[in-house]
């Protein structure tokens, strides 16, 4: 800012007492000198430098921008959105095979979920899941909301054990019904399939009317 | 450059007086009228917009508390945020700019009309956001839910506001434009540019629109202008504000004149790319998310530059807070931008937004800097107007203070609580069990955990309304007792040759 001409500021809090006309310049770089002819309604500005650790962090935020860029999009030293997921998907297929070969076994085949239909404890220990997720739409009595009634005799995908045990796995999505196999654990889906069974019959009040087929049991 | 504030008598004399062969001395007034309004303005609507806060902060943990289909939260909401961005910092801007410019540019207004016109036109617009909001008339585009009649209005007052400034600037006194002008001029042309290209629609019906571009280009250049809104219209006039007062206010000077060059022309060109960091993790493509995400790190110093520029020039003055609730905001207010900003480059940090997207850490952010920032500028700005504008002293410097304190915080109760909730919300969505399933499969398991946290931000935000009320009575109490002619401030400035002079005060 040579073109400008340096007056010192009679207020400056560097200003030293002692000396009240001139300050001296302070650690090396002359310090709070106001620029002559600046003055906006009675506003002043120094000639302050701006201060180095301002300007070095800015020139390392820009530097390290196309460092960025070209790891993530060009040299591949970065890892882009897609590796990022593939990674985090391996390791949670790792989760999984170690819980399978370590964790419980519970069996799912159709003969032991049919064994679990005739388990009242069973259908009981599914009862607070039902009311959880799936009273929303089924009613808590399962008569049927939004969602089909579970206690009459007509099914739209099948009554038998393995099929309500299937519905509540994957769902149906595209008539709006989630799949539940990664919210709960196998033996969570099985007592909520046999607590579905332990409705059918009840003919809770306010039942939605017949959808599917008739299923004679 | 040399003003003298005359009486109003004096004017004819002076003018009289300027004999051949001395310097020629303009006789001019500002505008005061003008910036009265918009501070008055200011107040009404900040305390509308933010008890409509206040309500639906209510509504989240207190769902009773939807009134039916026009008072139900996701009509309110848009109606808060429009209250507070264009309503309360719009007005708070407005009378910024038309205090500080006239001064700056040692000239009035470039004209009367035009002024009026901008005041009412903006206020017309803000009742029209209050009815057809409710209504749930909207376009569903975030901080431009208007609709294309409005966004023409809107369209209209601003060009006649970009008119008015402008004709200021061209008939002004000073050589040199300060600082605070550089912000004003970035802030009127740059809304002016986000708002048509955001808001180019197809009308269906007189209510009802549909923009003209498509899928991720919409979503592109909605987040170009979302951002772009904040950049533009809470930063750039609010620094121009704060060149202008600060130091008139402290009584200092600005600490560095290289470092207001530098970090303003790299605050306004990074700041327009840094955008689309608001879709990180969704379908725009990465490479876009990547651009999005280093403008957003390489705008860190430069926002800094402000406040660092606003800080060093209190050196000197910190003394001065101890008595001046004015200081105090403009500390706290700077303090806020400084922490938002920071968070603002972090929060773009893919890997932190893989946490903090969608989760009320976001809601913590945006009120740091609204009611942090925005919010204690306003108020600084408010409390070093009044006194000179209705020139009166302030009624209670005792109710001022206690406004900083309330105020400060219920900001502190705001963003804690929204922090604690935010980053609840993201450790939770991504939690597995050693099955390998989710931990929270469902999103009520949430809710029900950042519920009480709900309740903290409610008082958090009533305390920092409360402080809103305490302004009100102050400013109210002041007015009460101002002398009821309030003549506009003429001044005599050495004239410039061969500038059109139209506002001279003639006898």
């Amino acid at each position: 800012m040579s073109e400008h001409d340096h007056i010192p500021d009679p207020d400056s809090p560097l200003r030293d007492e002692a000396k009240p006309t001139l300050p001296e310049p302070v650690v090396g770089e002359a310090h709070d000198l106001l620029i002559q002819g600046h003055k906006y309604d009675g506003i002043r500005e120094y000639d302050n430098p701006m201060p180095g650790w301002w300007t070095w962090i800015f020139i390392a935020c820009v530097a390290f921008a196309p460092v960025y860029v070209l790891g993530v999009h060009v040299f591949d030293f970065i890892d882009d959105y897609g590796e990022d997921l593939a990674e985090a998907q391996a390791d949670l297929q790792q989760i999984r095979e170690v819980y399978a070969s370590t964790g419980p076994s519970f069996k799912t085949d159709a003969g032991a979920l049919a064994e679990y239909t005739a388990d009242p404890l069973m259908a009981a220990a599914g009862e607070a899941n039902f009311q959880a997720v799936c009273a929303a739409c089924h009613g808590n009595l399962g008569q049927g909301l939004i969602g089909p009634n579970l206690a009459d005799d007509y099914w739209l995908y099948g009554a038998a054990p393995e099929d309500i045990y299937q519905a509540i796995n994957e769902g149906f999505p595209a008539q709006g019904m989630p799949p539940w196999q990664d919210a709960f654990s196998d033996e969570e889906r099985a007592q909520m399939m046999a607590y579905v069974v332990s409705l059918h019959g009840t003919d809770p009040p306010g039942a939605k009317e017949p959808q599917g087929e008739l299923v004679v049991q | 450059m040399a003003d003298t504030p005359v009486s109003p008598g004096a004017t004819a004399a002076l003018a009289a007086t300027a004999a051949p062969g001395q310097a020629h001395l303009d006789v001019f007034r500002y505008d005061d009228k003008i910036v009265r309004h918009f501070t008055l303005a200011t107040i009404l609507w900040g305390f509308v917009g933010m008890l409509v806060g206040v309500i639906i902060a209510l509504q989240l943990p207190f769902p009773e508390a939807n009134l039916g289909e026009y008072l139900s939260f996701g009509r309110l909401r848009p109606l808060h945020t429009n209250a507070v961005i264009f309503a309360f910092a719009g007005n708070a801007i407005f009378a910024a700019i038309y205090y500080s410019t006239q001064r700056l540019c040692k000239a009035r207004m470039f004209s009367d009309w035009m002024s009026r016109f901008h005041f009412w036109g903006w206020q017309g617009i803000i009742v029209a956001a209050a009815i057809t909001l409710p209504l749930g008339i909207t376009t569903s585009k975030e901080y431009a839910e208007l609709e294309w009649p409005i966004d023409i209005a809107i369209t209209v007052v601003w060009v006649v506001f970009a008119v008015n400034f402008f004709g200021t600037l061209w008939r002004r006194r000073e050589k040199h434009m300060y600082v605070a002008l550089w912000f004003y001029i970035a802030t009127i042309v740059t809304v002016a540019v986000l708002h048509l290209g955001n808001s180019m629609a197809i009308p269906s019906s007189f209510w009802n629109s549909y923009p003209i571009y498509r899928g991720v280009q919409d979503a592109l250049v909605q987040w170009w202008y979302g951002h772009n809104a904040v950049a533009f219209f809470l930063t750039t006039p609010f620094l121009g504000l704060m060149y202008y007062f600060l130091p008139k206010a402290a009584e200092r000077p600005v600490f560095s004149y290289r470092l207001s060059i530098v970090h303003f022309w790299s605050l306004v060109f990074i700041y327009i790319w840094a955008g689309p960091h608001h879709l990180n993790y969704t379908a725009v493509p990465e490479w876009a998310a990547t651009l999005g995400m280093v403008f957003s790190v390489m705008l860190w110093m430069p926002s800094w530059g402000g406040m660092i520029n606003g800080l060093f020039t209190l050196r000197g003055a910190w003394h001065k807070l101890r008595d001046s609730a004015v200081l105090k905001m403009f500390v706290i207010g700077i303090t806020f931008y400084g922490m938002s900003t920071f968070e603002g480059p972090m929060l773009s940090v893919k890997s932190v937004n893989a946490l903090s997207h969608y989760t009320d850490w976001n809601i913590a952010h945006v009120h740091s800097g609204a009611l942090g920032w925005n919010g204690f500028m306003t108020f600084g700005m408010i409390y070093w107007l009044v006194p000179r504008l209705w020139k009166r002293e302030l009624w209670s410097q005792r109710l001022a203070n206690a406004h900083f304190w309330t105020g400060t915080i219920g900001i502190l109760l705001y963003v804690l609580a929204m922090y604690t909730s935010g980053i609840t919300q993201g450790l939770m969505w991504r939690a597995f069990d050693d099955a390998g399933r989710l931990l929270y499969p469902d999103f009520m398991e949430t809710v029900i955990q950042i519920k009480p946290m709900y309740w903290v931000r409610l008082i958090g935000g009533t305390l920092y309304l409360g402080g809103v009320v305490m302004l009100m009575v102050n400013v109210w109490q002041t007015i009460r007792r101002a002398p009821k002619d309030l003549p506009d401030p003429a001044v005599a400035v050495p004239a410039i040759s061969g500038t059109p002079a139209k506002d001279l005060v003639t006898s």
